[in-house]
């Protein structure tokens, strides 16, 4: 039987969790998520305009499409750059969209959106003690992954390169570092993703899942492209419970040279 | 008695409710509400009364990655 993603004892056949944010429109929105087979969407909170259809800030219904597709909700707390207010956030998606579940973003610089990771363990601390399962946005610092870890995050979400940028895995290296240092944990790698190949490439490494939603948002055709990273991502799992082959340094045949029509023994 | 309601200026009563004021703004569910930066929830929002100034956030499902 096929392992399944856990986040916090919720137990995932997809391994793909999809953004809501940068479609062309809500029906892209909407086709892109359901081709990709993800379970997990993420979404935000932003001050309603009641003059927008339907009242609320994401407009032409965005909240009634997102109920309708029946998936688990990670709010974020994109935009936040203290604790206090990633905090208040993450309180008030708990009771709009009744999840424990928070992506916590701190915004370090905004320059390349970097988490800020010294806020971020503050944070994580103060809302794991308030009963939140912290899905933490942070760097590949195998450091600040120990801290988040020690903490007592079941899921860590180190970044593959600045978000939107779509440059795949700046270090693979440091992520397969928090890989190996801590196999119990959940690693989803989140942000930066562009490419299919950076997704698989990711998970090749054991990596649990993937999070992106600009490299199909703002694809020419959001919703093949979301059916690619499917592929990709499953695709990358199974590579890696298929256990790959060790890499060599020098070239071994495989066909056998043994009795073959030119072959001559030494 | 003004207040700011998502940066819009909202007349309430002298009674300053917060109820009143959501209601005057159109808030539409679900929302979650803080005044001044707080977080105020649900079950403190009814009888929850208002000062001259105070600035209220309506906050909604949107869009996020």
């Amino acid at each position: 039987m096929r392992s399944k993603l856990d986040i916090y004892g919720t137990k995932l056949d997809s391994r793909m969790l999809i953004g809501s944010a940068l479609y062309p429109s809500p029906k892209v929105m909407q086709d892109s998520i359901v081709a990709s087979g993800a379970q997990v969407v993420t979404l935000s909170l932003s001050r309603q305009n009641p003059t927008k259809v339907g009242g609320q800030s994401g407009g032409e219904n965005f909240w009634e499409i997102i109920k309708s597709l029946g998936l688990h909700l990670l709010p974020n707390t994109a935009g936040c750059h203290s604790v206090k207010e990633a905090v208040t956030m993450a309180k008030m998606s708990r009771e709009i969209f009744g999840t424990d579940w928070i992506k916590l973003e701190l915004v370090g610089d905004d320059f390349n959106l970097q988490p800020d990771p010294i806020d971020l363990v503050k944070a994580t601390e103060i809302l794991l003690s308030d009963g939140f399962k912290v899905l933490p946005y942070c760097t590949d610092d195998l450091v600040i992954a120990r801290h988040l870890v020690e903490l007592g995050c079941k899921v860590i979400m180190p970044w593959g390169s600045p978000i939107g940028t779509g440059k795949g895995l700046l270090n693979p290296y440091a992520l397969r570092a928090i890989r190996e240092r801590f196999p119990e944990v959940t690693m989803i790698v989140d942000s930066g993703i562009g490419l299919p190949s950076h997704a698989m490439q990711a998970m090749e490494m054991g990596v649990d899942a993937i999070l992106l939603n600009t490299a199909v948002a703002h694809a020419q055709h959001p919703d093949i492209m979301a059916q690619a990273f499917k592929g990709s991502i499953e695709a990358g799992r199974l590579a890696y419970e298929a256990g790959a082959m060790v890499e060599r340094e020098s070239a071994s045949a495989s066909t056998p040279t043994l009795d073959s029509p030119f072959w001559h023994q030494a | 008695m003004k207040v700011l309601v998502n940066m819009q200026q909202i007349e309430v009563s002298e009674a300053g409710l917060l109820t009143q004021a959501l209601h005057l703004f159109g808030a539409t569910p679900p929302f979650a509400v803080m005044v001044n930066e707080e977080f105020i929830p649900k079950s403190q929002q009814e009888g929850f009364v208002l000062k001259e100034g105070d600035k209220v956030e309506v906050l909604g499902a949107i869009q996020g990655g």
